[in-house]
C-alpha cells in the first residue's frame, strides 16, 4: 500500500462504520516522511481520534509505515481506547488512562501486547493463544471497542484466550 | 409528469491534517528520546532488551520509533549513494573503449598515477 492508497483506506473505514450512531470523527493527522536528497516518500505516520457523543471517552489509532525494499509495512501501530478529560489535546495526549490498547510492536522480545484494563497490565503475545495481534486492523479494533460499550468484556470483545 | 430524480449519495470527502516530518526533527527527537530513557534506538528495538523494562509509554514509542525509522532510512540511502559515488571516482580515465575500462583501487590509481609521472 502506498501512501494515496492508506488515505484512500482511511476514507473507506470512516465510511464503513457511517452508520454506527454516536461516533465523532477527527481529521487524520497525517507526517509524510521525504527523502531530503530526492523526491521519494520513505514513510508516513498517521493519528487518528474517534471520540463519542455520549462520554468522555475516545479511541486514538496510530499507525507508522516505512518502505522496505521497494514496498510499505505498518512497521508499528498502537490503537487505544480509554477516558479522557475535555482539556486534553487527544492527538498528541501521552494515554495514561487505558480500557484497552493493543500495541504493535515487540521490544520486550515477547510479541506485541494488549493492555486490559490499565497501562500497568499487558498480556503479551506468546502468553496468548488467540487472537494474534499482529494481524489487528483499526477497523477491528474499532468494532471491539464498540462491543465493550455495548456490554462486553475485554476478553470477550477480543477473543482473548490464554495459553 | 416528471420524475423525481433519484438522490445519489455523496460520499463526505475526509479532510487531512498533514505536515511533513523533516530529517532534522527526526534526529532531534531520537537524540532527546535516548537522552531521556537513557537507551539507544538500536537496543530498543530490536527486541533484544532482555530483563531490562524501560516502560516507554507508548505514545512516546510512537514518536520515536518512527523518527527511528525515518533517520535510518534516509542514512542508509546517503551511504548507498557515497558508495556509488565513491565506486565511480575510482573508475579512472582511459583511452580505450569504455568495454575495457576497469574498476581500481585507490592504491593502484595512485601506482598508476606515479607510473605515468615517472
Amino acid at each position: 500500500m502506498d501512501y494515496g492508497a492508506f488515505k484512500a483506506s482511511l476514507q473507506q473505514l470512516k465510511n464503513k462504520f457511517k452508520k454506527t450512531p454516536g461516533l465523532v470523527w477527527g481529521k487524520p493527522h497525517l507526517r509524510p516522511q521525504y527523502d531530503p536528497y530526492g523526491s521519494d516518500i520513505l514513510g508516513w505516520t498517521a493519528t487518528w481520534v474517534v471520540t463519542f457523543e455520549s462520554s468522555l471517552d475516545f479511541i486514538k489509532l496510530r499507525e507508522n509505515w516505512k518502505s522496505t525494499s521497494g514496498n510499505f509495512v505498518r512497521s508499528f501501530f498502537s490503537y487505544h481506547y480509554g477516558p479522557y478529560e475535555v482539556h486534553w489535546v487527544l492527538e498528541t495526549v501521552e494515554c495514561k488512562r487505558v480500557v484497552v490498547r493493543v500495541d504493535g510492536i515487540s521490544y520486550f522480545g515477547r510479541g506485541y501486547h494488549i493492555h486490559d484494563g490499565a497501562k500497568e497490565n499487558r498480556i503479551f503475545q506468546d502468553q496468548l493463544e488467540t487472537p494474534d495481534l499482529a494481524g489487528t486492523q483499526m477497523d477491528q479494533f474499532i468494532e471491539n471497542v464498540l462491543k465493550i460499550r455495548y456490554g462486553k468484556t475485554i476478553a470477550e470483545a477480543f477473543d482473548l484466550k490464554l495459553k | 409528469m416528471a420524475k423525481a430524480k433519484a438522490s445519489v449519495p455523496v460520499e463526505e470527502l475526509m479532510e487531512f491534517v498533514e505536515q511533513p516530518l523533516t530529517y532534522g526533527e527526526a534526529r532531534r527527537g531520537v537524540w532527546k528520546f535516548e537522552r531521556g530513557h537513557k537507551i539507544s534506538s538500536a537496543e530498543l528495538f530490536s527486541g533484544k532488551c532482555g530483563s531490562f523494562h524501560p516502560d516507554v509509554n507508548a505514545d512516546v514509542l510512537f514518536e520515536w520509533k518512527s523518527y527511528y525509522d525515518f533517520v535510518c532510512e534516509v542514512d542508509r540511502r546517503v551511504a548507498s549513494a557515497l558508495s556509488e559515488r565513491r565506486k565511480l571516482e575510482e573508475v579512472t580515465y582511459s583511452s580505450k573503449p569504455s568495454s575495457e575500462t576497469r574498476h581500481q583501487t585507490p592504491e593502484q590509481s595512485k601506482q598508476a598515477s606515479m607510473s605515468y609521472a615517472a
